[in-house]
């Protein structure tokens, strides 16, 4: 019974909790569902109330959704250039979607969505389609200038460059949603494993009663260790969706 | 703090030593501005290990499997078996290489990559 509720992977485990069946689809709703609807719903609340009122001059609520709206902005103004700006609605609901998902599966008991790693293919593959859709549609066959960098011997960039470019480009959403997937998973596990280790320790009793301190003091320091990759993890993944964008807009650079 | 912008408007700002405040506030301001900017930059880059090892490792093993596949994809197609899979791994691995070059320039803004070899994106 204690070792069921100490397994580091059960915290993992998707429950059905309203089932649908649409032909053979499984479309039940669970609760990873549930933690998407709380997270929007979340996300919603802060940015309606907090500029539900549009004062000139900003309250302390108003200030840190203008000052979310600037940090986003900032970064796509950097990286993809002012023309990467028409993408603003897409990475700002990306980066504050993961930045919920994620700091909402801190608390505990709660569901963390971006631990499994469909979610987070699914977010990639989203900006990769993107990527490709909107390269194409602006830049017709100059897309391919990605693949084709100038000033290498012509030889070399047919047999070597372009498909080593090819490879990279197509690893990206691999490497992308991975990302963010194995650092959610292992920090997780690592907390879950380290909790677990002083629950047990210390009711072992004894000389290990006293040791339990050294897992209990490393879950401490992983706890806003954990806050942190949460943060920079939906920075990561939105700068990154910022410098693939910027190679739709200026493929070739 | 809010109050006090509010009633801002109201005073007489022809005044001389009102202008001077308002001088120093905003430079004041900008100062804050410059700070948190700095702040803001900063904070993000303060990776842990454990998620940098993680980041170079899913863009090296992503692109060796994405240059397998590919290859082992051909060898079914043009049945090159084991031809594809073989060039395909040595593409891939070569792009895991670029790639992790490339992430490790990206993390390293400071005087910490300069040693990295140079790769040229114009």
């Amino acid at each position: 019974m204690i070792a069921a509720g100490l397994d580091p992977i059960s915290q993992f485990d998707l429950k059905k909790m309203a089932e649908l069946k649409v032909g053979n689809f499984d479309l039940s709703f669970t609760n990873s569902a549930l933690m998407m609807v709380v997270t929007v719903g979340c996300i919603l609340a802060w940015m309606l109330l907090s500029t539900g009122k549009r004062s000139l001059v900003p309250g302390r609520a108003q200030s840190i959704a203008e000052v979310s709206y600037e940090f986003v902005a900032d970064m796509i103004r950097s990286t993809a250039g002012k023309d990467g700006l028409r993408f603003f609605p897409f990475v700002f609901t990306l980066f504050v979607f993961i930045l919920f998902a994620n700091l909402l599966g801190m608390i505990p008991f709660f569901f963390t969505i971006t631990s499994h790693i469909i979610v987070t293919v699914v977010l990639a593959m989203m900006v990769m389609i993107l990527v490709v859709v909107y390269g194409v549609y602006k830049n017709g066959f100059g897309f391919l200038k990605l693949f084709w960098p100038s000033g290498v011997p012509f030889v070399l960039k047919a047999l070597l460059v372009a498909p080593i470019e090819v490879i990279s480009f197509l690893s990206r959403p691999v490497s992308h949603s991975i990302r963010l997937w194995a650092n959610m998973f292992a920090g997780h596990i690592l907390l879950k494993l380290f909790a677990g280790f002083a629950v047990m320790m210390f009711a072992a009793g004894g000389l290990t009663m006293a040791g339990s301190f050294v897992p209990y003091v490393l879950v401490l320091a992983l706890t806003p260790l954990e806050f942190l990759v949460a943060f920079v993890q939906a920075y990561v993944f939105a700068l990154l969706t910022c410098v693939y964008l910027s190679d739709a807009l200026h493929p070739g650079h | 703090m809010s109050t006090d912008k509010g009633q801002m408007p109201d005073r007489p700002a022809s005044n001389h030593s009102d202008e001077a405040a308002l001088k120093a506030l905003s430079e004041k301001l900008d100062a804050k501005r410059r700070a948190r900017e700095e702040f803001e930059n900063k904070r993000p880059k303060a990776n842990s290990n454990l998620g940098k090892g993680i980041q170079y490792a899913s863009e090296f093993s992503a692109a060796v499997l994405i240059g397998a596949a590919l290859g082992y994809g051909a060898d079914k197609l043009f049945k090159s078996s084991p031809w594809g899979l073989l060039v395909g791994l040595i593409l891939g691995f070569a792009a895991g290489v670029l790639n992790v070059i490339r992430a490790a320039k990206e993390g390293m803004q400071g005087d910490l990559g300069q040693d990295l070899p140079e790769i040229e994106e114009d």
